[in-house]
């Protein structure tokens, strides 16, 4: 059952999750138990040291790994029994992800970049797929680069394509694993500085994860996990 | 949604052009290996199925008095078809539109003489009419246009039955030392007979006359000889019948056996894909007519073992070069899926995340090989007609065993084999593909990401 919920609202809800990985004889816990609240619009960085679980709760979230144990409801939905085909069907009409490495596909230019994820949603038209893409290029200022190949941007352009890729499909919530960890201080600060503008102006939830202390006092909520645990 | 994914998969073929180049080179190599083999199975298929059927005269359909095909040549005159039992079949097959030819034909044994040697002969014997009919067949023109023309002279339908012609193997008139045929004969020339085999000119006076002497037991028991005129000789294709091959008129051999019988009767059909259906018919109606007999079609390893075996020679010889040449495309095309996979196992994760399902995954790896494989194809098919062309007018003779003389290479694809050796080749590139990438799909998607699935 889904149940679309209102700005501040609580829509993504994880009570309880384990995960525990297995490296050769050694277990190791990656969440031990952890329970969160999002709620609907927030800006949220999940702080914590690396090994600490944060990428860990990033993709339980983004339903791209399964808890061991606990439950993970997004807009109603108890996401941890859905089917692979349903969780990949929403991560695309829901999730917007945004990696540490950009992720863009060489091959393709800017805007065929972005458009991927619309690709494979039929509920959108070729008219409103450019549309879209044209806004969300719009939105991240790269405009004037929609023909360029991924290799001729800068770093930051690139995280600004991804950005624009994770926005394109009108997403809920944006999930951004250290989106700044491979750009410079300057660069890292802008990507900050869009991904708020872009939370206030589109109401777009953003949860990501980073180690720079500097972002922190930016953002509008921390969570701060350690050895898979959240303490604050 | 198909169009941005079929770009996609476009695209992601100029990535490793070295190794997608060596990839669709195998692919090409394949395909057009396929074709060409295709077109000499083809060939050499149609080659003998028209000796067989035509040159050879073993109809498309061939009715035997009951047991008659084992037992003929020890009791001739008991299984045999005698006029009444012809009369039936030509009744029967008067109401069979298929049928474009048919006719009697005499099996016989005997010796040959030219006055000072002997030797054995196997004779056939038919209607000239049908022999001129099978001769001038449109399947004989185009698929042994050369075995189709005698060595020497003409067909028996140009003499009188008077005359007493036969056609005989190059190799046995060889060895009766006749160097003429009928026609060659001078205007003044005169019947030879050689009184002394050891003077010096026996042997050209033999060589220069067309004269021979058949000898056979008669079906009624007493010896019976004929004078013949050699009209023409033939080159045999089959070893056995090289050296002791005669052909007459029905009529002439019925002579020389005494006999108004013959061995078997043969229809040649005008669309042989009616085969069964028409033997059933034919079973049924002869049947129904009180005569009693076996029927063989053209293929059958008792009336054509020469075709039966060379072609099931052929059939293994390539279904084992085929497998090898599979063999080398799979491995190929599964190297380089593999290795593609392995270098975008991030990539993958990355698409996963964003909503690729597991089959769109597959999907688009199916795309990209089923482009490069085309791609390939076209390649593989230009290749393939430039080599066959090149192959077809090289002249190249070769001799498979048991073909006296050798054959001319020839590869003849038709749009069957090409069309079958495209499928196979892209069903291959589709099947491996989905093997490469099954393990990969089911890859948690976080290790993806990592891009340490391997």
């Amino acid at each position: 059952m889904t149940t679309v919920t209102k700005p501040g609202e609580t829509f993504v809800e994880l009570k309880g999750i384990v995960k525990n990985y297995r490296l050769g004889q050694t277990v190791v816990s990656a969440l031990r138990g952890v329970s969160l609240q999002l709620h609907r619009g927030e800006f949220t960085a999940v702080i914590g040291a690396s090994g600490s679980g944060k990428s860990t709760l990033l993709n339980m979230i983004g339903c791209i790994d399964d808890p061991d144990s606990g439950s993970i409801r997004f807009d109603g939905v108890e996401v941890t029994q859905l089917s692979d085909d349903a969780k990949s069907h929403l991560r695309n009409q829901k999730i917007g992800f945004i990696f540490q490495s950009f992720n863009l596909i060489p091959v393709l230019s800017v805007e065929e970049n972005v458009e991927l994820p619309l690709l494979i949603n039929s509920t959108i038209s070729v008219a409103e797929r450019s549309e879209r893409v044209a806004s969300a290029l719009a939105d991240v200022g790269l405009s004037a680069f929609t023909k360029n190949r991924p290799d001729q941007l800068s770093g930051g352009q690139r995280q600004r394509v991804a950005i624009a890729r994770a926005l394109a499909g009108d997403p809920d919530l944006v999930l951004a694993d250290e989106p700044t960890a491979n750009l410079d201080s300057q660069n890292s600060a802008k990507i900050i500085d869009l991904m708020l503008e872009l939370n206030s102006r589109r109401k777009v939830t953003f949860l990501f994860s980073t180690h720079d202390a500097n972002l922190m006092n930016r953002v509008s909520r921390i969570v701060n996990i350690q050895d898979g645990v959240i303490r604050t | 949604m198909s169009a941005g994914k079929w770009k996609l998969a476009l695209r992601n073929l100029s990535r490793n052009r070295r190794r997608n180049f060596a990839t669709g080179a195998a692919i090409a190599t394949g395909f057009a290996a396929l074709i060409a083999l295709g077109g000499f199975v083809n060939r050499t298929e149609n080659h003998l199925r028209v000796y067989t059927v035509y040159l050879n005269r073993v109809g498309h359909i061939n009715i035997y008095k009951e047991d008659g095909l084992d037992k003929f040549s020890t009791k001739p005159r008991q299984y045999s078809l005698d006029d009444a039992d012809v009369a039936k079949i030509k009744q029967v097959v008067a109401g069979i539109d298929n049928v474009e030819i048919h006719g009697g034909q005499l099996i016989g044994a005997g010796i040959v003489g030219n006055g000072c040697r002997t030797v054995p002969f196997v004779a056939k014997g038919i209607d000239p009419q049908v022999d001129l009919q099978l001769r001038n067949h449109a399947e004989m023109r185009r698929w042994v246009p050369k075995l189709r023309d005698f060595a020497r002279g003409s067909g028996l339908w140009n003499y009188d039955d008077q005359l007493g012609g036969i056609v005989m193997s190059t190799g046995l008139a060889k060895i009766l030392g006749k160097t003429v045929v009928y026609d060659e004969l001078p205007k003044d020339h005169h019947p030879v007979v050689v009184v002394n085999c050891a003077a010096s000119d026996a042997r050209e006076k033999i060589g220069a006359d067309t004269n021979v002497q058949l000898v056979a037991g008669s079906w009624t028991g007493m010896m019976a000889a004929q004078d013949a005129e050699v009209v023409a000789t033939f080159v045999s294709a089959i070893p056995e019948l090289a050296n002791s091959a005669v052909e007459t008129s029905l009529a002439q051999l019925q002579r020389l056996y005494d006999t108004t019988s013959v061995t078997y009767y043969s229809l040649w059909l005008k669309d042989p894909s009616q085969l069964k259906q028409n033997i059933a018919l034919i079973k049924e109606r002869l049947a129904t007519a009180g005569l009693r007999v076996d029927i063989y079609p053209w293929m059958d390893e008792n009336v054509a073992p020469f075709y039966s075996g060379t072609m099931q020679f052929v059939y293994v010889m390539v279904t084992f070069i085929t497998f090898v040449l599979a063999s080398v495309v799979i491995l190929s095309i599964f190297n380089s899926a593999t290795m593609t996979i392995i270098e975008r196992s991030q990539e993958i994760g990355m698409m996963r995340s964003l909503g690729f399902t597991r089959r769109q995954i597959r999907q688009l790896f199916v795309m990209e090989m089923l482009l490069l494989a085309a791609f390939s194809i076209v390649t593989g098919g230009i290749v393939a007609s430039l080599g066959i062309f090149l192959v077809n007018n090289l002249g190249v003779t070769y001799n498979p065993p048991g073909i006296v003389g050798g054959m001319i290479l020839k590869l003849v694809p038709n749009v069957k084999i090409v069309v079958q050796s495209g499928l196979v080749t892209l069903s291959l590139a589709v099947i491996t593909t989905l093997l490469a990438v099954r393990k990969i799909v089911r890859t948690n998607i976080s290790t993806l990401l990592l891009g340490s699935h391997h």
